[in-house]
């Protein structure tokens, strides 16, 4: 079980810019104090994206950044209410945000191992993307 | 043609003479007695291959056929002098152990040996404990050797000689035939056909080495009736119960044994014991064929342990070895392994010497497992080192099958994320690759030596590493068609 103060979960407002989403997202991890740049941190994620999809699964998304401005290793999860349409023709559902300060900090995580085991369980991503409420999606996640 | 100095010297003369010689004038000259010269003459034509060498005329005497002679000379392979000592006892010690319980004359035994009495005598005393050993007597009286015992006794101890003897050495029932020269065309097609029958009844097929077993078991009847007396002894003729109790499992391979002695006991003539019917049936129980024997669970207990305890035993250094098959695999093996421990019967195996070069440490470990396996399980009889030498195949072969895992890394733009989840789904796909490390486009390019040897890269980004490694670009989401790009490199790189 990924341990509360790593895994944190909010419902997105429909948006037709992606970076929007990102911004909030990024805004979030800074009022939880898992960042202490909101600008850097965005670039580091958008810079990763331009370098190709970060789709995991239909309609999950799994946008991530290595960099000192993270504080400490944190996934926020997203979830829209109905599927958004995103770039290069794509749907998304939920956005999966992946915070770590250093590589190496991520790779030896195990409650962030043990939710990407889950996650690269297509039984599991099929379920995520067909909730409703964040509370449930939480319920699968934890 | 082998001759002796005294034939030798006949030959010298009539080189000498030009029209025929009288034998006894031939007697004056060698001083000999005329029977002598006829018993020599006699021989040595027996000898030839190519007809007489020396040619009679009545009233005339003997004449040498000196063209004959030469090619006689020319193509006789000497080669009696090649023997080491154990094989020329070995060889000596079966030709008494056929002709059991009948004595033969030393000086004919040793007549193309040309060893020294000292020799001779040293000989006759080690194959005295060879034969103590197996519980026969080798007798020594009046300058004639004799073997007695117990006719099994006597059949071990020639199926052991012919082991020993590297006779059974042989890749192919053609090389057993050709090594024993005393086997004449008409039995070897006789034996060849009763083997084909055997086959053809059973529907099957009996595959190296037990087809050279049958063949010289067979054989070795043959000879034991024809040549020896084979002591129609009731004691040794009835079945004991498990004896019973194995034919009465084994009703359609009995028939098959009982139809395969009657047709040998018509073509030698005579009637040959109920007990050889048993003898045969040993033998077809302790093969391995294609097809599974009907057995006990007692005997299935046995073997599974037997199988279980070799496989656990085994140190595979840690190599990845496909346990399941192996297991498998070898218990078709240990199955009739067992029969033939039961039964006494030992297999030759033609290529221990190289599994002993090849796989030294692997068929130390086997050994070590057979005798601590006697011990553990009360074996009936002791593994031979021919037996652990087959089994030793079966874990090089397994052993080979476990190459060492294909190395990968996992990348992506910044070694976290996406190519964690790659490598989750990568292990959960293809379990025998080995996923060295997840990493970054960046980490890789400034440290790719830090990996060591890679196999290939599977990456989200794209990456031309310098040296050549081979790169499967993936989505994120690693889907079916990703899955099936690493499977065909996978398939590429095996073939």
């Amino acid at each position: 079980m990924i341990d509360s103060q790593e895994l944190f979960f909010m419902s997105l407002s429909p948006s037709d810019s992606s970076l929007e989403v990102f911004q909030t997202m990024a805004q979030r991890l800074s009022q939880l104090n898992r960042i202490n740049n909101v600008a850097a941190f965005n670039d580091l994620i958008v810079k990763r994206e331009q370098q190709g999809m970060t789709m995991i699964a239909p309609q999950i998304l799994m946008p991530h950044a290595v960099g000192s401005v993270v504080l400490k290793n944190t996934v926020l999860v997203g979830l829209f209410p109905t599927a958004q349409h995103w770039n290069q023709g794509l749907s998304v559902r939920l956005i999966v945000m992946l915070a770590t300060p250093n590589a190496s900090a991520a790779q030896t995580d195990p409650q962030l191992m043990a939710l990407l085991t889950k996650l690269a369980d297509e039984q599991v991503t099929e379920k995520l993307v067909a909730q409703k409420k964040v509370s449930q999606v939480q319920l699968l996640l934890q | 043609m082998q001759l002796n100095d005294q034939q030798q010297a006949l030959i010298d003369i009539l080189m000498r003479q030009n029209d025929y010689i009288t034998a006894h004038k031939l007697s004056e000259i060698t001083n000999t007695s005329t029977k002598t010269i006829y018993r020599n003459v006699r021989s040595i034509n027996d000898s030839s291959e190519s007809g007489d060498v020396i040619e009679a005329a009545r009233g005339r005497g003997y004449r040498l056929n000196y063209d004959r002679y030469i090619y006689e000379r020319n193509t006789s392979v000497d080669n009696t002098l090649d023997y080491s000592p154990i094989e020329r006892r070995n060889r000596i010690l079966l030709e008494l152990l056929f002709n059991a319980p009948f004595d033969l004359n030393v000086d004919r035994l040793y007549e193309h040996y040309y060893v020294s009495e000292t020799v001779i005598e040293n000989d006759i005393s080690l194959m005295n404990k060879l034969a103590l050993s197996f519980g026969l007597v080798l007798k020594h009286r009046y300058r004639r050797l004799s073997i007695t015992g117990p006719e099994p006794n006597i059949r071990q101890a020639i199926r052991n000689t012919i082991n020993k003897g590297d006779l059974m050495d042989k890749e192919s029932i053609d090389d057993f035939i050709d090594d024993f020269h005393e086997l004449s065309s008409f039995d070897e097609r006789f034996l060849i056909a009763q083997l084909e029958y055997l086959e053809r009844s059973l529907k099957l097929t009996i595959p190296y080495p037990y087809n050279i077993n049958i063949f010289s078991h067979l054989y070795i009847l043959m000879s034991r009736f024809r040549e020896g007396k084979v002591v129609d002894d009731p004691e040794q003729n009835r079945l004991t119960a498990d004896q019973k109790a194995l034919t009465e499992r084994n009703p359609k391979f009995a028939e098959v044994a009982r139809e395969i002695i009657g047709k040998i006991g018509r073509y030698l003539n005579t009637t040959l014991p109920a007990i050889e019917d048993f003898y045969l049936l040993q033998y077809m129980v302790s093969m391995r064929y294609d097809r599974e024997l009907p057995s006990t669970n007692h005997e299935d207990q046995l073997v599974d342990q037997l199988v279980v305890f070799y496989v656990d035993g085994f140190d595979f250094n840690g190599r990845a070895v496909d346990r399941t098959a192996l297991v498998a695999d070898l218990r078709n093996h240990i199955k009739p392994m067992v029969n033939r421990l039961k039964n006494g019967i030992s297999v030759a195996n033609h290529l221990l010497k190289e599994i002993g070069s090849e796989y030294p440490d692997e068929l130390a470990q086997v050994k070590q497992l057979s005798s601590e396996a006697q011990t553990k399980f009360a074996l009936p009889a002791a593994i031979s080192a021919d037996e652990s030498g087959f089994i030793t195949l079966y874990f090089a072969k397994y052993l080979e099958q476990a190459k060492p895992a294909k190395r990968i890394l996992i990348m992506c733009a910044s070694g976290v994320g996406t190519s964690q989840l790659i490598r989750v789904k990568v292990q959960k796909a293809f379990p025998d690759l080995d996923v060295v490390a997840v990493v970054s486009k960046d980490g890789y390019l400034k440290h790719a030596a830090d990996y060591g040897h890679i196999d290939l890269i599977i990456t989200t980004v794209n990456v031309t590493p310098a040296d050549g490694t081979s790169v499967v670009m993936v989505s994120a989401m690693f889907t079916k068609a990703d899955r099936d790009q690493v499977a065909n490199w996978i398939e590429r790189r095996d073939s």
